[in-house]
């Protein structure tokens, strides 16, 4: 094998850019002639492409709950509706997350909390579906507006869990928590992950009002998640929230409050 | 151009002195990247001043839409109160549940509250996007990626309740949508020009 030609002279090994004849220094970059070229430093990946990457999934997702609302205006029965809207939203999620996968599956692998940590948010679940409730009842106080039951009692209980209790929080965590956050935290500084993906969920309500208490709601599941570096408190949590408000329309749980 | 170092002749658009290695001037790199910097704040002030319009006129719309409403919600219910004029109030209450499953008091609040709600709504967006100029200055990335994700949602929202909302000021929402994802991308390159 022939030895490699040694390099130009007259290019600096750093940067090669021209040199001057007789030159001790490159002009451009200040590399001494003769010298070693330094290692190449390593370059952060660009931020760009994951924060468009997220807030085209959020787009995504809410072109979805727009399809929803439209299937809904043509007439579509309440109970097709609901398992349509579910299904699109979870197949949209599904595909988001492809990308991402890796990071994903290491979300699911970790539990999270142990039993006590557990605990503290099943403890934690009721008092915060009392100040959601509240909030809601003071708007139908305020304005006489309904307090718009979000379940669909009249089902069997099995679908209602289902649809309330289960997809929602799978989905939604999966979403927000997941894609969402994971994406911005590659780049953004944990808080900032934590608000823009709360931002995020408490937009897809579609409800300029419910923004006061699903920010709150998104900003806890979203702490859950950069706390234990698990989607499952998150899900668990928002289960329970869910459970709750359901357990509100079939029983009624609430009664110290007057509702 | 003369080093001020060791007072060797440096080309004009050397960086470092070819004799002794100093540094005299900007590199290539960093004027480049004062550049880029510039022209990202640039656009992010732009989407300041968006931000400031499109709070003032939704201010304006929603009060000039509050008193368009309600003047039709008036003009409706005194049209329903003259129907039900002849009926006793159990009859009207009973006619009302089985239409709308509210008693007729019920049912006019409902009405008045939608209106009184939605002018509340539009205050509070416009308060949101003016907070959201100033915090623009604070953190450019986090105010115009929340800018971005609330405009365009309240045009998906109002659209599914009224479709005629989407055609109104097209243009104007489409120059706005496409100043603040330019505005967002200005933020995150700004950000990394400034860590790099």
């Amino acid at each position: 094998m022939e030895p490699l030609p040694p390099p130009p002279s007259d290019q600096c090994a750093a940067c090669a850019a021209p040199l001057r004849p007789g030159a001790g220094f490159c002009g451009q970059c200040g590399h001494r002639v003769g010298d070693a070229p330094p290692p190449p430093r390593p370059v952060a990946p660009p931020a760009w492409p994951d924060v468009r990457y997220a807030l085209v999934f959020y787009f995504v997702l809410l072109g979805v709950q727009v399809v929803t609302m439209v299937l809904h205006e043509v007439g579509m029965g309440e109970f097709t509706l609901l398992w349509t809207a579910d299904a699109l939203l979870a197949v949209a999620t599904l595909v988001g997350s492809i990308k991402i996968r890796a990071d994903l599956v290491g979300l699911y692998r970790r539990g999270g909390f142990r039993v006590l940590g557990y605990a503290a948010i099943a403890a934690a679940s009721y008092p915060a579906f009392v100040l959601v409730a509240l909030f809601v009842h003071a708007l139908d106080v305020a304005f006489h507006v309904g307090r718009g039951a979000e379940t669909m009692v009249g089902q069997g209980i099995g679908w209602n869990i289902l649809f309330v209790c289960v997809t929602p929080p799978v989905v939604e965590e999966l979403a927000f928590r997941g894609v969402i956050y994971t994406l911005l935290a590659r780049h953004l500084h944990a808080w900032e992950a934590l608000v823009l993906s709360a931002f995020a969920f408490a937009m897809l309500h579609l409800s300029v009002p419910s923004l006061v208490t699903h920010v709150p709601l998104g900003l806890y599941f979203g702490w859950l998640r950069g706390r234990g570096r698990s989607l499952w408190p998150g899900m668990f949590a928002h289960a329970l929230h869910n459970g709750w408000v359901l357990a509100q329309d079939v029983v009624g749980v609430l009664p110290p409050f007057g509702f | 151009m003369t080093c001020p170092h060791c007072g060797a002749t440096a080309a004009p658009n050397e960086a470092f002195c070819p004799s002794c290695g100093k540094k005299i001037g900007a590199t290539a790199d960093e004027l480049r990247h004062e550049r880029a910097l510039e022209l990202a704040h640039k656009k992010i002030e732009t989407a300041r001043k968006w931000l400031i319009a499109v709070g003032i006129m939704t201010w304006v719309s929603g009060v000039a839409f509050y008193f368009i409403q309600k003047s039709q919600v008036e003009d409706e219910i005194g049209k329903v109160e003259a129907q039900v004029a002849q009926l006793s109030p159990e009859q009207r209450d009973a006619a009302f549940k089985t239409a709308t499953g509210m008693t007729y008091a019920e049912a006019v609040a409902h009405d008045r509250g939608q209106v009184t709600m939605l002018l509340i709504i539009n205050l509070a967006l416009g308060v949101i996007y003016l907070g959201l100029s100033f915090a623009v200055r604070k953190n450019a990335l986090v105010a115009t990626v929340i800018a971005l994700l609330l405009f365009v949602t309240v045009i998906a929202v109002s659209a599914m309740f009224d479709p005629k909302t989407l055609a109104q000021g097209v243009y104007l929402k489409i120059v706005f949508v496409v100043a603040l994802a330019s505005a967002v991308q200005a933020a995150v390159q700004a950000r990394r020009a400034a860590a790099a």
